[in-house]
């Protein structure tokens, strides 16, 4: 359906600022299907403002954001019909931070959830689905468990497998290892690495972990004050950056 | 008049004070049913995006929560037949209640919704859930064990604010007793009974109060914190 030349993901002079604070300056970059990008920089370099606002949970202030060709917000355009914003989510998913499971649902009710309410799957297969994803990030045996009894690690493990549920074609992970114990952090990534070399979903990553952020990635993207500051090849970036202020990044990260 | 024995005495106005108990819960239900009903739809209302839908919700809450509820019985008893509208006793009572309480509701509703972590509604959209759905089916569910204790109290209050419609000709508890207290005299033994039926009436609530509070939070958070 969409040909090798249309992005996943495009961002075109793309502005974001909170009053007189700018948050991501012009810009502009896009994502191929099946792609895996990091992106790293220090804090408030815009990293998690480009993932939020590609599931629309902030809207730019100018420039235009696609998937897959077509509109998911302009900042500039006309307002875009909620039918045609959700038409162009439905091919994206994400993790958070803070995992986000509804607290009053079980694990297996959390995946269930969305393919039930949105797109109409009958509870007996939603099930089935949502115990074969659970099963995929370990946690077969914990269907019934409500959020609050599970680990940090567990819980993140079924936000994974809720977003899987839908089906996404991008996956956006928001440091979703950032508000776990050390001791928990690899259980979940080994989720994802499992998920990067069984599928084919493009992943747009932001993440702390400079270990994770090279070994996921085909393409590294630097990010300071808003701007995109260098991108390559997770080698190049990582042993050999073309910036002084990259260079100066990762020797802080390392330090 | 008065040289009936306790025993006596209490029996022989124990149907009009029943009876008056019997009005006063009428009363108190009707009014809960349409405070709920009023002050969901005026909570959910005042937290619309849009000003213009906010501002007559603002306006009604602040009308009635600022002013004195007798002066609200009495202003709706006398002033709605001149404007044509012609309600019973019983209902205007029972209106100004639902008005008066449903004030109060409305801002119980409103701040439990506003306590549900923002991070549920982002998780909603990132399923691309409609607003509905999220609605409905992930902030309300976690926002409504917030509301109940607080709705509990207003309950307790209500029944105990049924007292004021008996300046309306209402023959509710506190009317009836009234009544009997200038038949017979004796005010001191009749408002004691009085006293002594509001109190039974009260504690079901109190004791639901106390069930509430003890599983405050929800089954799901409560199941945790029992084991």
């Amino acid at each position: 359906m969409n040909n090798q030349s249309t992005p996943a993901a495009e961002f075109v002079d793309v502005t974001k600022s909170y009053g007189t604070l700018e948050v991501l300056q012009n810009l502009s970059f896009s994502i191929a299907p099946a792609e895996r990008v990091s992106l790293i920089g220090p804090s408030g370099s815009g990293k998690t403002t480009i993932l939020r606002m590609l599931m629309t949970l902030e809207q730019p202030t100018s420039g235009d954001i696609r998937v897959f060709g077509k509109p998911l917000s302009s900042g500039t355009g006309p307002r875009l019909r909620e039918q045609d914003v959700r038409a162009a989510r439905a091919h994206i998913g994400m993790v958070f931070q803070q995992f986000n499971l509804f607290p009053h649902m079980s694990a297996i009710g959390n995946v269930m959830e969305a393919p039930m309410q949105v797109l109409g799957m009958a509870k007996d297969d939603a099930r089935a689905m949502a115990q074969a994803l659970l099963d995929r990030v370990g946690l077969g045996a914990k269907a019934d468990s409500y959020p609050s009894q599970l680990s940090g690690g567990q819980q993140q493990r079924v936000a994974i497998a809720r977003a899987l549920a839908m089906k996404p074609q991008i996956m956006l992970l928001d440091e979703i290892t950032s508000a776990l114990d050390p001791e928990l952090i690899g259980e979940v990534l080994d989720v994802v690495h499992s998920l990067a070399s069984e599928t084919r979903m493009a992943m747009l990553v932001v993440t702390h972990e400079m270990g994770f952020a090279r070994d996921i990635a085909d393409r590294v993207i630097f990010m300071e004050k808003g701007r995109i500051v260098e991108e390559g090849l997770p080698d190049q970036v990582f042993e050999d950056p073309a910036s002084e202020r990259t260079r100066s990044f990762l020797r802080s990260v390392r330090r | 008049m008065n040289d009936y024995s306790l025993t006596e005495f209490l029996m022989r106005i124990a149907p009009a004070l029943g009876r008056g108990a019997l009005v006063s819960i009428e009363v108190a239900l009707v009014s809960a049913v349409g405070a709920l009903l009023i002050g969901f739809v005026t909570g959910l209302a005042r937290l619309s995006p849009h000003w213009y839908v906010r501002l007559p919700f603002v306006a009604y809450v602040e009308l009635f929560r600022s002013t004195s509820s007798l002066v609200q019985i009495f202003y709706f008893f006398y002033v709605l037949p001149l404007v044509g509208i012609r309600l019973d006793a019983f209902l205007t009572g029972a209106l100004v209640l639902s008005l008066n309480f449903g004030a109060y509701v409305s801002e119980v509703v409103r701040s439990a919704v506003q306590s549900v972590n923002p991070g549920q509604w982002q998780a909603g959209v990132a399923l691309n859930m409609e607003r509905a759905q999220i609605f409905r089916r992930i902030i309300l569910p976690q926002a409504f064990p917030v509301m109940l204790p607080a709705l509990g109290n207003y309950a307790l209050e209500l029944l105990k604010a049924t007292s004021l419609v008996s300046l309306i000709t209402i023959t509710e508890l506190t009317f009836a007793g009234s009544q009997l207290v200038q038949f017979y005299g004796r005010p001191t033994t009749i408002y004691l009974a009085v006293f002594t039926i509001y109190l039974v009436m009260a504690l079901p609530l109190v004791a639901l109060n106390h069930h509430i509070e003890r599983r405050a939070g929800g089954v799901w958070q409560g199941k945790v914190r029992h084991k």
